[in-house]
């Protein structure tokens, strides 16, 4: 996969409660501007995947509100990974060279179901599993990291403030994000409370919004774009369940996240994540989901997650970036388009195309990751990508 | 009105069956009826009573009385399931006890529901099926409600209670029974009325007295014995009056009162007569005889002898159970339907549908999962293809229905829509192998920790708008007072 397919154009609507919109209009808005920013057309793309868990049940969501002329459109869901999903499925048409250019183009109209938080509707069944809400179910990996290293509560409580504050900071800085506002980390611990541990600044907001790619063979990108930006690796893996199987099984890491993540490090050859990525993109629904990713994904050693945390090194100036356009925490999560929001900004910030005030400094760096979960703890898909500026100097 | 010949006769050739299990269930949650009081101003009695809890019903309740007796070595070959609150008409409710208890299909799961009267006839039953050979268990449960601020809010009492009767290993022998049948109108329910009314407790008073009287002499007669020759009397019934009066004339005959908690857990309906004989064997001595009356619409009596094999039963091992808890005033009237919560903004929980609960009743009613045979790896629930070693269809039964298993990590979920907020999900890994994402339940949320030991119960997980139970398992703590596991909480 390294090096094959290129992206050459992107868009991303602004994310949050978008009363007057409909799915078809925010699909219209994302997917006018991607095409747009590269000159094409709706007709000049031979096969669009659409992302969407719940915004509708098949591609005439997208053939019709485009009006596509005679297109085949594939309807993509996979819980949260959804977008990612799409665009790893556009990027593999293309790969294959039956495609030579596909949309991949996630949407999710959340605020019209008047629910709190995310749900979700089952097939008929024994209604054996439990009712339980996405902050607990994901907030449960916060007193097993807090047993399994020693952490006290108000340690941890501290780790978590910080995460939360670090992206709604980064969140604030980006127009596009649903919150502009940052509240001080004793608003933040003092809010509505959620679980025994999360409140409701730990959690990513409801929001909606799309997001858009255009991706072409490598070879082809330079006709359309002069800086596109290389996929290096996808990886994806869609969990057996075993976490919630198998006894003494840890709880204070993500299994699914660590192996899809080394088998996107191996394909795209990344060595030391930390030192060869110039940002990452991951799933921060719940505060302790991000701290958790930070040693699922290599970024801290194990058990030492929270203390890079509290010491900045994800911060937008740290060493490693992570969730510099504010993530879910500042975007809320339309679950269709968030995997294709977080690709977004990794192409603005390697392509030195964020706003000034915002731009990371890249220090050379090439790459960045996009991680995005599925589905909770011992019961998830989770999707790695690697993407970056430049073609490998090994390249066949 | 003599029945005494054909009595007699079941005395004589039959005296070999009897009492060869017994057990009880109460809920931990308290009302204390100072809570009532302060919101009514009532002059409710003194003393506290036992409530079900918000995810419990008579079924659910039946269910754990009755696996605390039942062994699956010599599981009962008939189960009888009384109660006066049932949540079904025309569907069995039996059965749900019968499938949670994972008794083999031959065993029949009959139903004695509606009168009040149906706990003694439950006892009945049973004795007469062991009487012609079968082991047989009894079962009744109630829960016990009243209009806010009535009598018979305060007054009622969730129990579920369960006897065992056989041939073999007899703790105590049935002796003989006696009954007084009597068309009367001192309480009554409408099918679909909430709350039951009773008349004038004065009008029937007599009759009542009356009744019970010839009950317990036809009992007497049969066995052929005088009351001086009874230890423990115990009378059940609704009827506070009758019951009074019954209970001192016996007493003045030289008989003690089994004590049967009644100022902490309330008066307990259909249930009574089961607990009043598991109260009364707990204290008996062998050799000594019990008197069991029940009064409603009429009079039942059974007389019952303790044998030596009863100190086995009594020092048998049992799991711990959690501590008692105190319902707020509040959270009970919710509970009990008298108060509508807000409803969240959050979609409704799934109903069981009715072929997959089928396919799956051994998972979803006696959480039986499975194990791979050739890696031992436990799945629950139950699967064909091994999570560990790939191997399909090498399955073999597995339940963790008995097992104790300990708290991984939880959180306490306030967002979830529940009667009894926080619901707590909890991870459990088991003894014996097998992990579980379930709920946490009779547990102070304050108090929940990883690490913590617990046990697994039927409940009730919620009920859909068209009135289906949907039945599973949740797990509970494990408590500290081992010897008083079969009432379920601690005295």
């Amino acid at each position: 996969m390294r090096d094959r397919v290129a992206i050459i154009s992107m868009a991303c609507t602004p994310f949050g409660d978008h009363w007057d919109k409909s799915a078809a209009d925010l699909l219209v808005d994302a997917a006018t501007e991607t095409f747009a920013a590269v000159g094409l057309s709706p007709q000049d793309v031979d096969a669009y995947w659409l992302g969407t868990k719940g915004s509708g049940d098949t591609g005439k969501l997208l053939s019709q509100a485009l009006r596509l002329a005679d297109k085949p459109v594939t309807r993509v869901e996979n819980v949260c990974a959804t977008g990612s999903d799409a665009f790893r499925n556009a990027c593999l048409a293309v790969a294959s060279g039956e495609v030579d250019i596909a949309m991949a183009i996630g949407v999710e109209k959340l605020k019209d179901s008047g629910y709190s938080g995310l749900t979700r509707s089952n097939p008929p069944n024994d209604a054996t599993g439990i009712s339980m809400t996405a902050p607990a179910a994901f907030g449960m990996l916060a007193p097993a990291y807090a047993q399994r290293y020693g952490l006290d509560l108000a340690s941890l409580r501290q780790v978590l403030t910080r995460l939360a504050w670090k992206n709604y900071a980064n969140g604030a800085a980006n127009p596009r994000a649903q919150y502009q506002t940052v509240p001080s980390p004793e608003a933040i611990e003092h809010s509505p409370r959620v679980t025994d541990l999360l409140r409701i600044h730990d959690c990513s907001g409801v929001a909606d919004g799309a997001a858009a790619a255009i991706v072409v063979r490598a070879e082809d990108a330079a006709r359309y774009v002069r800086d596109p930006l290389y996929v290096k690796a996808l990886s994806f893996v869609v969990g057996n369940g075993e976490g919630l199987v198998r006894d003494h099984t840890e709880f204070s890491s993500i299994p699914e996240v660590v192996r899809s993540a080394q088998q996107a490090y191996d394909a795209a050859g990344v060595g030391e994540p930390r030192r060869d990525l110039a940002l990452a993109e991951v799933h921060d629904c719940f505060t302790p989901t991000e701290l958790v990713l930070m040693e699922d994904l290599g970024f801290s050693r194990r058990g030492e997650g929270w203390r890079d945390v509290l010491a900045g090194d994800f911060d937008r100036d740290g060493a490693l970036p992570v969730n510099p356009d504010g993530g879910l925490k500042s975007f809320g999560h339309p679950i269709g388009a968030s995997g294709l929001r977080m690709l977004y900004e990794c192409w603005l910030q390697l392509r030195s195309q964020a706003p000034p005030e915002r731009q990371i400094d890249l220090q050379g760096r090439t790459m960045g990751l996009t991680q995005n979960l599925g589905g909770p703890p011992g019961d998830c898909v989770s999707f790695v990508a690697i993407v970056g500026t430049q073609l490998s100097e090994n390249q066949t | 009105m003599s029945q005494e010949d054909p009595a007699m006769a079941d005395h004589r050739t039959l005296a070999n069956a009897g009492v060869t299990g017994y057990s009880r269930y109460v809920p931990v949650w308290r009302l204390t009826h100072a809570s009532a009081r302060r919101a009514w101003g009532t002059a409710g009695a003194r003393g506290t009573r036992a409530v079900a809890g918000h995810d419990e019903d008579p079924t659910s309740m039946a269910v754990e009385a009755a696996r605390r007796c039942v062994r699956h070595s010599a599981p009962p070959e008939v189960l009888y399931f009384a109660t006066a609150t049932p949540v079904y008409l025309e569907k069995s409710s039996a059965t749900t006890v019968h499938a949670a208890l994972g008794l083999p299909s031959s065993t029949a799961a009959l139903d004695c529901s509606g009168a009040t009267r149906s706990g003694m006839a439950a006892l009945r039953a049973a004795w007469s099926e062991a009487v012609a050979g079968r082991r047989a268990l009894a079962v009744a449960a109630d829960v016990r409600s009243g209009a806010p601020g009535s009598r018979d809010e305060w007054a009622g009492g969730d129990v579920a209670a369960a006897v065992e009767f056989g041939g073999e290993e007899i703790l105590a022998r049935v002796l003989a029974t006696g009954s007084s049948s009597l068309e009367v109108l001192d309480r009554w329910r409408a099918p679909q009325a909430r709350h039951g009314r009773s008349w004038d407790e004065r009008a029937s008073e007599q009759l009542y007295v009356d009744a019970a009287m010839e009950a317990i002499d036809i009992a007497l007669g049969a066995a052929g014995l005088s009351l001086g020759d009874i230890a423990w009397i115990g009378v059940a019934g609704l009827h506070q009056r009758a019951r009074s009066a019954v209970t001192r004339r016996l007493c003045e005959a030289g008989a003690r009162a089994i004590d049967d908690r009644e100022h902490e857990l309330g008066t307990p309906g259909c249930a009574q007569p089961a607990h009043l004989v598991g109260r009364g064997l707990d204290g008996a001595e062998a050799g000594e005889r019990l008197l069991i009356v029940s009064l409603a619409d009429g009079a039942d009596t059974m007389i019952l002898e303790a044998t030596p094999d009863l100190d086995r039963w009594r020092r048998r091992d049992r799991p711990e159970s959690p501590p008692a808890l105190e319902v707020s005033y509040e959270r009970f009237l919710v509970w009990r339907g008298e108060l509508q919560l807000d409803a969240a903004r959050r979609p409704d929980p799934d109903a069981p549908a009715p072929s997959p609960a089928a396919r799956n009743r051994e998972w979803k009613f006696a959480l039986t999962g499975s194990r791979c045979e050739d890696c031992g790896t436990v799945h629950l629930p139950p699967g064909r293809v091994c999570v560990r070693c790939s191997a399909v269809d090498r399955m073999t039964s597995h339940s963790v229905r008995d097992r104790e298993g300990v708290v991984v990590t939880f959180q306490l979920d306030y967002l979830n829509a529940s009667q009894n907020p926080p619901s707590m999900p909890v991870v459990v890994d088991f003894e014996g192998g097998g992990r579980l994402l379930c709920e946490l339940t009779d547990a102070d949320p304050a108090a929940v920790r990883i690490g913590d030991r617990v046990r697994m119960s039927f409940r009730r997980m919620s009920v859909s708008p068209e009135g289906v139970q949907n039945y599973f398992w949740k797990a509970r703590p494990v408590g500290a007072a081992k010897e008083s596991w079969e009432e379920g909480t601690h005295a």
